[in-house]
C-alpha cells in the first residue's frame, strides 16, 4: 500500500522524493524496440523477488511491428488489476505514444522518461502539463549503440535505468535478464550485461542530480509463478485430464491452443487444429462419446459457428468443456479488446429448451481452478461447460502465488456397469438424471445416442410425453447443480459485514475487489459477490448476500447489462436497492470507476 | 507402414451379419438402395472380425443418418453434414475403435462439404460411406448437389440447372487414399468394399449408389445392372494404383452407367502413426508429470 511521504510538489518548488510499494510502469515504442520484453523481464524480476506483479500488453493492429505498449504493475501487496494510471512513462518516442493515449493514463506528478533521440523538447511533449510531469530525456539509443555496438540492446539499458533510478529489484531484474538469454551465446549475454550495468551508470552519472518524484520500497519474500489466465485455464484443462484440444485459431483464445499443443503430446494427447470452428466441437464431442475428456476455445465468433454442436451436447448428454476467451463484439468486433458481451450467447445459444452450464473465473488463478471444475462438473452432470473468461484475464501475465496442484479434486462419469444396469439404457428416468455412459469397449453397453428426442434406450421417439419427461430430466441436471454447488461456486470478498455491495462476474471482479478494498480503508464497509457458476444461477447464495447490504451495484463490461437481467429474472431484486452499470468494453474498468459508482450508491441513502 | 485397424482388438471367432443387426425396423421406404447397404456392412463387419462394442457407426442427418440405430455396435447419429469431425475426433482418442461414418450426398458435399478435404488429407484411419442417391429423400425430394442437371425435383420443376459434384473424383483430389465405387443392388460386392475399406490403413472414401426409388424410381437399378462395369473382375485390367487409370474412371459422370470396384488405393502414414511420431518428439520437453509442466512458470 502506498506510503507517500510526500505529494508531487508544485513546479518551481523543491521536489520530495515519495516512498511507494505500488507503482505502475508504462513503456511505449515501435515493434523491434523491445518494449514488452522490458516490461516481461520487469515482471519477471518482481516474482522472483516474491512481489506481486502483472502486465498488460498493447499492439498496434498491425501483424508484425508498428507500435507495442505495456504497463507493469508491481506492489508488496496482492495485485488485482492494471493500475489506474502512470506512475511512470518511458517513450522511446512520442509518436507511438499517440495511439496508445487512450489506454494510458497518467498520474500526477508522473515520471516521463524518453529517448533523446526522439528530438521533441520537454515542454512540446503530449502529455498535460496540469499533471506536473516531471521529465527526463535519457539517450537510450545513443548509449546502447556506445556501449554494445548496437541498439537493439535499448530495452535492456532501460531497465537498468528504471531499476536504479526508482530502487527497482536489481538483483532481479539482472537474474530475469540472465535467464532469458540464457540460451543465447555468450557474447550476446555479456552485451546485455553491459547494457544493464552502463544504464545504470548513466543514472549514477549524469542524473545524479535529477530530479525523481517516487522510489520503490519492498521486502522481498517467497517466489511467485507468472502466467496468463490463457495459460492457467489450459493448465487446469490438463490437470482435469482433457486430452484432446481441438480448436481454429482465433484472438484472444489462440494461446491456450498453442500451449496446449505443447504439452499434450507428452501426456498422449491430442491437439488438433481443425478447419472451423465447427469442426473443433465436433471432434471435441466424437472424443468425449470414446470417453476421452476434450474442450475447444474460441471466442465470439467461433462461438456461433459451435451453437449447432452445442445444442446437440446438450441434448445427447456429452460432457464437453467450451472456452470463450470474450473479446469486443458483435461480429468481428475489436478482436485484440476485451468485454464480457458473450454472457447472453453463452446461456442462450441454441434453439429449444437446451440445458447447459455457464461458469467463470475471476483471476489468472482461478483459471486453473475453473478449468479443472468446468471438466467436473460437465463430466459429473454429462453437460457442456462453457468457460467465460476474456481477453483481459486471458492474455494479462500475472504473479500467481504457488499453488497445489495435485490437491484439487478430479472428477470423472458414471460408466456402463457401476450399477448393473441390464439391458442397458443410457437416459434412465429413475436415476435421478444423470446416468452411467457406456463407452464404446464396454462390451453390452451397444447403444445409439442422436441429437432426436429419444426413449431411454437412446432410441429415437417423437412422443410428445416422452419428450416432456426427457426435457424435464435434463434440466432437472441443472437445479440439482445450483443446490449441489451453488454455495461453494458464488464467491464474497471485502468487508465482513458490508453496507454495500457490488456484484460482478468473471474479469471484471478484480477490479471490483481493489475497489472494495481502497473504499474499505476510507470506511466504507463495501463486500463483492462474485458468482462464478451463472447458469443454472445459484440464488440462494446471491440473494443472501444481497439480503447482507443495503444497497448494490451490479456490474458488468457489456452495454446491456446481460447478467443483470439474467439474474433479475431469477431473483427477486428490489430496484431501489439494485443500481445497473454496465458500459461497453473495449477498456477494462478501472478501479476509480467502480469506486465512484459505489460513492454514487452510498450518497442514495 | 501403416497397418489397418492397428489397435483394433480382433475375435477369433466370426459373428454372423445377423448379430451385427438390431431389432429396430428401418424407416427406409420399401425397395430402398439403403437396405443393400446396411446389409453389406453387417456383412463385412462379420468378416472383419471385431465385436460390436469395439465398433462405432457415426452418421449424419438424412435417410443414411438413421444406419447406427440399425448396427448392433455403438452409435451416434449426429449433425447435418458433421460426421467426418466426430469420426476423426474419436478415432484419433480411441484408436482401438473401428470407425466407421456415414452420410447421404447432401450430408457430405453440402453442408458438410468443408469437412470432407480436411478427413482426407489427415488420412486417418476410418471408413467414410457416401449414400450418393443424388437427391434429398428424408426431406422428400429437393435435388442434391449430385443430381444431374435437368432433372425434374420438388425444387427443380424445371430442372435443375446446377452442374453436379462428383464424389469420388473429389475425394482423389482431396487426397483420400483410398476411393471405391460400390452399387447397393450387389450386395456381395458392395459387402467387399466395405471389407476392402477397413483393411486399408487410412481414409477409405466409398461413394455407394443406393438408388432413391421413392423420388427417382427405379432406373438407375435397371441401368447400372445392365451397364455397369466391375473393376479388376472377369478380366478387367485396372490398376488401383495408377493415378490416371483412376482418374479417368472416378470422373466418370453418367450416374446411370458406372465403373464399380477399388478406383484408387494408395498407402501413406496415417494420422495417428504421425501422432505417434509427434509424441515421441514431444516428450523430449519432459516427463508426462504436471510438476514438470509447472517448472515452466517459475519466474
Amino acid at each position: 500500500m502506498p506510503d507517500t511521504t510526500a505529494a508531487p510538489s508544485p513546479a518551481g518548488t523543491e521536489l520530495v522524493r515519495r516512498t511507494t510499494d505500488d507503482i505502475v510502469i508504462g513503456i511505449v515504442g515501435s515493434g523491434g524496440d523491445g518494449v514488452i520484453s522490458s516490461g516481461e523481464l520487469l515482471v519477471s524480476a518482481a516474482a522472483a523477488e516474491g512481489l506481486y506483479a502483472t502486465i498488460l500488453k498493447s499492439f498496434g493492429p498491425q501483424i508484425r511491428g508498428g507500435e507495442s505498449s505495456c504497463r507493469v504493475r508491481i506492489s508488496q501487496d496482492e495485485v488485482l488489476s492494471y493500475g489506474d494510471r502512470l506512475d511512470v512513462l518511458v517513450a522511446l518516442n512520442w509518436a507511438d505514444f499517440a495511439r496508445f493515449r487512450e489506454e494510458l493514463a497518467l498520474a500526477p506528478g508522473v515520471l516521463v522518461i524518453y529517448d533523446t533521440k526522439d528530438g521533441t523538447p520537454p515542454e512540446e511533449i503530449p502529455v498535460d502539463p496540469a499533471l506536473e510531469p516531471v521529465v527526463l530525456q535519457v539517450p537510450f539509443h545513443e548509449l546502447a549503440t556506445e556501449t554494445t555496438g548496437s541498439s537493439l540492446s535499448k530495452n535492456i539499458l532501460l531497465l537498468g535505468v528504471l531499476g536504479e533510478l526508482l530502487g527497482l529489484p536489481m538483483e532481479g531484474i539482472a537474474g530475469a535478464v540472465e535467464r532469458k538469454f540464457r540460451r543465447k551465446s555468450d557474447e550476446v549475454r555479456a552485451a546485455n550485461r553491459k547494457a544493464l550495468d552502463a544504464g545504470r551508470a548513466y543514472v549514477l552519472g549524469e542524473l545524479a542530480d535529477a530530479p525523481v518524484p517516487l522510489s520503490f520500497a519492498y521486502e522481498t519474500g517467497e517466489p511467485k509463478l507468472l502466467m496468463t489466465g490463457n495459460e492457467a485455464l489450459a493448465f487446469g484443462a490438463l490437470k482435469a485430464g482433457c486430452r484432446l484440444y481441438a480448436g481454429y485459431p482465433i484472438t484472444p483464445s489462440s494461446d491456450v491452443m498453442e500451449w496446449l499443443a505443447n504439452e499434450l503430446p507428452r501426456f498422449g494427447g491430442t491437439m488438433m487444429q481443425t478447419e472451423d470452428e465447427i469442426a473443433a466441437i465436433g471432434m471435441c464431442i466424437g472424443a468425449s462419446f470414446g470417453g476421452i475428456k476434450a474442450m475447444t476455445s474460441t471466442a465470439g465468433p467461433g462461438l456461433s459457428l459451435m451453437t449447432e454442436f452445442l445444442g446437440l451436447a446438450s441434448m445427447a448428454e456429452i460432457p464437453l468443456v467450451i472456452a470463450d476467451i470474450q473479446r469486443v463484439g458483435p461480429s468481428t468486433g475489436i478482436p485484440t479488446k476485451t468485454e464480457q458481451c458473450d454472457f447472453a450467447h453463452a446461456v442462450h445459444a441454441g434453439p429449444g429448451d437446451t440445458p447447459r452450464v455457464v461458469i467463470a473465473p475471476y483471476d489468472v488463478a482461478d483459471c486453473f481452478h475453473v478449468g479443472v471444475e468446468a471438466f467436473n462438473i460437465a463430466e459429473e452432470y454429462q453437460t457442456p461447460v462453457l468457460i467465460l473468461s476474456d481477453q483481459y484475464l486471458g492474455q494479462r501475465k500475472e504473479s500467481v502465488v504457488p499453488f497445489d496442484i495435485h490437491g484439487w479434486p478430479v472428477v470423472n462419469r458414471r460408466t456402463f456397469g457401476e450399477n448393473g444396469d441390464e439391458p442397458y439404457r443410457r437416459y434412465r428416468l429413475d436415476d435421478g438424471h444423470v446416468s452411467p455412459m457406456a463407452i464404446p469397449g464396454q462390451a453390452g453397453g451397444e447403444h445409439t445416442i442422436s441429437g432426436l428426442e429419444h426413449v431411454e434406450t437412446g432410441d429415437p421417439t417423437s412422443s410428445a410425453t416422452v419428450h416432456a419427461r426427457m426435457t424435464a430430466r435434463r434440466h432437472a441436471k441443472l437445479d440439482r447443480l445450483a443446490r449441489e454447488r451453488g454455495a461453494d461456486l458464488v464467491r464474497t470478498f471485502g468487508a465482513q459485514s458490508p453496507e454495500l455491495g457490488i456484484v460482478c462476474w468473471g474479469s471484471t471482479s478484480a477490479q471490483a475487489r481493489e475497489s472494495a478494498r481502497r473504499l474499505n480503508r476510507e470506511g466504507l464497509a463495501v463486500g463483492v459477490c462474485v458468482p462464478q457458476l451463472l447458469c443454472p444461477l445459484p440464488a440462494e447464495p446471491i440473494a443472501e448476500f444481497l439480503a447482507s447490504v443495503e444497497r448494490a451495484v451490479w456490474i458488468e463490461l457489456n452495454h446491456q447489462g446481460q447478467f443483470y437481467h439474467w439474474a433479475r429474472g431469477r431473483l427477486d431484486l428490489d430496484p431501489a436497492h439494485a443500481r445497473l452499470y454496465a458500459r461497453s468494453g473495449g477498456t477494462p474498468f478501472s478501479v476509480q470507476e467502480i469506486v465512484d459508482q459505489v460513492l454514487a450508491l452510498a450518497e442514495k441513502a | 507402414m501403416a497397418t489397418a485397424l492397428a489397435g483394433v482388438p480382433r475375435t477369433e471367432t466370426k459373428l454372423s451379419a445377423k448379430e451385427f443387426k438390431t431389432d429396430l425396423k428401418p424407416i427406409w421406404c420399401p425397395g430402398c438402395g439403403d437396405f443393400g447397404v446396411l446389409a453389406a456392412l453387417t456383412k463385412a463387419l462379420s468378416e472383419i472380425q471385431v465385436a460390436p462394442e469395439n465398433v462405432a457407426v457415426l452418421t449424419g442427418i438424412g435417410c443414411a443418418g438413421r444406419l447406427p440405430g440399425y448396427v448392433h455396435s455403438y452409435g451416434f447419429n449426429a449433425l447435418h453434414g458433421r460426421v467426418l469431425p466426430l469420426a476423426t475426433g474419436l478415432k484419433i482418442t480411441r484408436p482401438d475403435l473401428l470407425v466407421f461414418a456415414a452420410g447421404g450426398d447432401g450430408d457430405g458435399l453440402a453442408i458438410g462439404a468443408g469437412h470432407f478435404p480436411h478427413a482426407a488429407r489427415r488420412n486417418p484411419d476410418i471408413t467414410y460411406l457416401m449414400f450418393d442417391n443424388q437427391v434429398y429423400g428424408l426431406t422428400k425430394g429437393q435435388f442434391s448437389p449430385t443430381t444431374p442437371m435437368g432433372d425434374v425435383t420438388t425444387t427443380t420443376r424445371f430442372g435443375s440447372i446446377e452442374a453436379p459434384m462428383n464424389p469420388a473424383s473429389l475425394a482423389m483430389a482431396y487426397g483420400a487414399s483410398f476411393v471405391a465405387r460400390a452399387f447397393s443392388g450387389n450386395v456381395p460386392h458392395h459387402s467387399e468394399m466395405i471389407l476392402e475399406a477397413f483393411r486399408h490403413p487410412g481414409f477409405a472414401f466409398i461413394q455407394s449408389i443406393p438408388p432413391c426409388v421413392t423420388f427417382r424410381g427405379n432406373e438407375q437399378f435397371k441401368t447400372i445392372r445392365e451397364k455397369a462395369r466391375w473393376l479388376g473382375e472377369d478380366g478387367d485390367d485396372h490398376d488401383p494404383s495408377d493415378w490416371n487409370s483412376a482418374w479417368e474412371i472416378a470422373t466418370q459422370a453418367d450416374v446411370y452407367d458406372m465403373s464399380f470396384g477399388i478406383i484408387w488405393r494408395q498407402e501413406r502414414p496415417t494420422y495417428e502413426e504421425r501422432l505417434g511420431f509427434l509424441r515421441e518428439k514431444a516428450s523430449k520437453r519432459g516427463p508426462a508429470e504436471l510438476d514438470s509442466v509447472l517448472e515452466q512458470f517459475h519466474p
